[in-house]
């Protein structure tokens, strides 16, 4: 498999008063074609900023990307392109669907009108064709009555179809790469397993690699391929997807998993991970998570740990696996 | 176990009003006939998706929104009988946690004035005894005394949260009920407030309503578990019994639906077509009958009952 999407060092910077504080800070990951990759992490750790900076999307005046930073889509670098090349690849050759439906679609629009919308942005068709791919789109997103549908406005539609909604939307040219930021959070349980589905279904159809970013391993568990781990700003641990819910490395990842109370285990107690995720002008020297790390080393608090690999595409940022670090340990 | 709080054929309507003349069309049956009895120290969930009126419930139980109908039966008195005077001893042995840190907190009041009000409202001790109290139940909660001196707008929601918390436990109450107490908060932080409601709870032997969406962490906190479907409950069982082998179609599809954090288990998953009807205008019969596959005439037409099926399993179903 080839790179479709490569990040590398991203590091994003914003404003606060006068000062340029970095959020998350090169970071380093690869999208393969055809592949479903998670991005997990909580609240505040740069999941969605990345996925942002992927659209362009960034406002321009409150931040900025790191000097050194690239994020190449097929071999061309996507940071160095013209307000108007951007628009050309936002949407046609990379989408992004949002966490909520309602506030993503327009309310005084009609959904054909924002079906419409697309196709026009990028191709120059008819009317009519435009109107017949929309209704098609919307069937193969499963929703009845399409063609009525296309009159309606967005409040007449329950939540998962507007989710369908701006899933048909984002698809509708058929693009190399899905960005899903935390597509089914504000969904019910059963809703959300509806839309699931539909993008494990569509992925698999059309070959469409998706970046799923969430805060629900259990999501992630069961649809991606590869999942990378963020903690403030950084990426802690990146394995294909049974390797990491076996085999954790980094202790946070062994926390988080330990955190989640689950259906299948019974237990008494969750082993939380003890304190909060620090601010961003709060970073702590070294290690972001030592100050919450139980296996914390005196070392952790002077140096920033590199990734290590650790074969089989698993890799973590632990000095508790570098191996220099380890012979003198 | 002793019998804390029953709840009998509770209703709560709300009325839909149109036209020019604003008169009554319909009612949105938010709470649909629910019965169930608390018993002392024990946790009940209530779990459900959005609209099925778990909050309404929580809430009427507490009398905050009069209920249209039945009983809350409370140390042998009705509560939804009270007028608001009668209702305020009551209220000291009953409270209650909120969704949202970020709202359910007076931005512009310190954190002492947050914590200390429920003593001053009900015009119990001394300011000093007050402060000791305070200080005693913050670090109960896990919070630094120092804290008492800042605004809500300086902690985080994790800590807000246990500020809520350390609110509702200044009276020492009997009863709480957590309207969505975690699912505001991240993985780590919501492990860390669902282990000091366990703490709390063995400490002060409390007994807690426990309404969420979120069926693990019902799992992992309830001792007995409701599932409510449009207003009614359609299953209510020991949580054991309820997670092993849920009967209510409804619940087993639930189920099913929340994803696992383990990619080695694969499961069958029933995928419920459509959405939740309108509570303005539920199906006829089970309300749950559209999306049900074991779906038989008699669920169209008649409504079902919640029926002892298994010791202590009740299930509102056809089937059994």
């Amino acid at each position: 498999m080839t790179a479709l999407l490569e990040v590398k060092d991203l590091e994003i910077k914003f404003r606060k008063d006068k000062e340029m504080i970095s959020t998350v800070g090169e970071i380093s990951f690869a999208v393969n074609e055809g592949e479903m990759l998670g991005i997990v992490g909580e609240s505040g750790c740069g999941k969605s900023v990345t996925s942002l900076a992927i659209m362009g999307l960034l406002p321009k005046e409150m931040s900025q990307i790191g000097r050194n930073s690239d994020i190449l889509f097929n071999g061309t670098s996507l940071t160095k392109l013209s307000d108007a090349d951007y628009r050309r690849v936002r949407g046609k050759d990379i989408s992004m669907i949002f966490q909520d439906p309602m506030t993503s679609l327009n309310p005084v629009l009609t959904i054909g009108y924002q079906m419409k919308e697309m196709i026009l942005a990028h191709e120059k068709v008819s009317k009519r064709e435009c109107w017949t791919r929309s209704v098609e789109m919307l069937k193969k997103v499963g929703i009845p009555r399409a063609e009525q549908i296309m009159d309606e406005y967005p409040h007449q539609l329950s939540g998962g179809m507007r989710q369908r909604v701006m899933i048909a939307i984002a698809l509708t040219l058929q693009p190399k790469l899905l960005i899903a930021d935390e597509p089914t959070t504000a969904l019910d349980v059963t809703i959300q397993a509806q839309i699931l589905d539909l993008i494990k279904e569509i992925q698999r159809e059309s070959n469409t690699a998706v970046i799923l970013i969430t805060h629900d391993l259990g999501v992630v568990a069961e649809v991606c391929d590869r999942v990378v781990v963020m903690y403030a700003g950084k990426v802690v641990e990146e394995a294909p997807v049974k390797e990491l819910f076996v085999d954790p490395k980094h202790p946070y990842t062994k926390g988080l998993l330990g955190s989640m109370p689950t259906l299948i285990n019974d237990q008494n107690r969750l082993n939380a991970i003890p304190g909060s995720v620090p601010l961003p002008e709060e970073m702590p020297q070294g290690c972001r998570f030592a100050p919450r790390c139980s296996q914390a080393m005196p070392h952790c608090y002077t140096a920033e740990p590199p990734l290590v690999s650790l074969g089989n595409s698993h890799a973590t940022s632990c000095w508790l696996y570098d191996k220099e670090e380890q012979k003198y340990g | 176990m002793a019998e804390l709080l029953q709840v009998r054929n509770l209703k709560k309507y709300y009325p839909v009003k149109s036209g020019v003349l604003q008169r009554t069309t319909g009612y949105v049956k938010a709470v649909d006939d629910v019965s169930f009895t608390l018993h002392e120290g024990e946790s009940l969930g209530l779990v459900g998706e959005s609209g099925c009126g778990k909050s309404t419930l929580g809430r009427t139980v507490l009398q905050l929104i009069k209920p249209t109908a039945g009983e809350v039966v409370y140390d042998d008195k009705n509560l939804s009988d009270l007028s608001f005077r009668e209702m305020k001893p009551y209220r000291k042995e009953l409270q209650m946690i909120f969704q949202d840190p970020y709202a359910s907190l007076n931005s512009r009041k310190k954190i002492s004035n947050i914590v200390t009000e429920p003593l001053r409202i009900h015009k119990i001790s001394t300011i000093k005894e007050r402060e000791e109290k305070m200080e005693e139940i913050l670090e109960k909660v896990g919070l630094n005394r120092a804290f008492a001196d800042r605004y809500p707008h300086e902690f985080s929601g994790g800590q807000r949260q246990r500020i809520g918390i350390a609110r509702a436990l200044m009276l020492n109450p009997k009863l709480i009920i957590a309207d969505e107490p975690v699912s505001a908060l991240d993985v780590s932080i919501q492990a860390q407030v669902l282990n000091l409601l366990q703490d709390l709870q063995e400490e002060f032997n409390l007994t807690y309503l426990f309404i969420a969406h979120d069926l693990s962490v019902v799992k992992h906190i309830s001792t007995r578990v409701g599932v409510m479907y449009l207003g009614r409950m359609a299953e209510l069982a020991p949580k054991n019994a309820l997670y092993k082998e849920p009967l209510h179609p409804y619940t087993q599809a639930l189920m099913s639906a929340v994803p696992v954090p383990n990619p080695l288990i694969k499961r069958e998953r029933i995928i419920l077509k459509g959405d939740v009807p309108s509570p303005q205008n539920p199906p006829s019969g089970c309300a749950f009958h559209t999306r049900c596959s074991a779906c038989m005439a008699i669920c169209k037409e008649q409504r079902p009952e919640l029926k002892e099926v298994q010791k202590d399993h009740f299930v509102a179903c056809h089937l059994y």
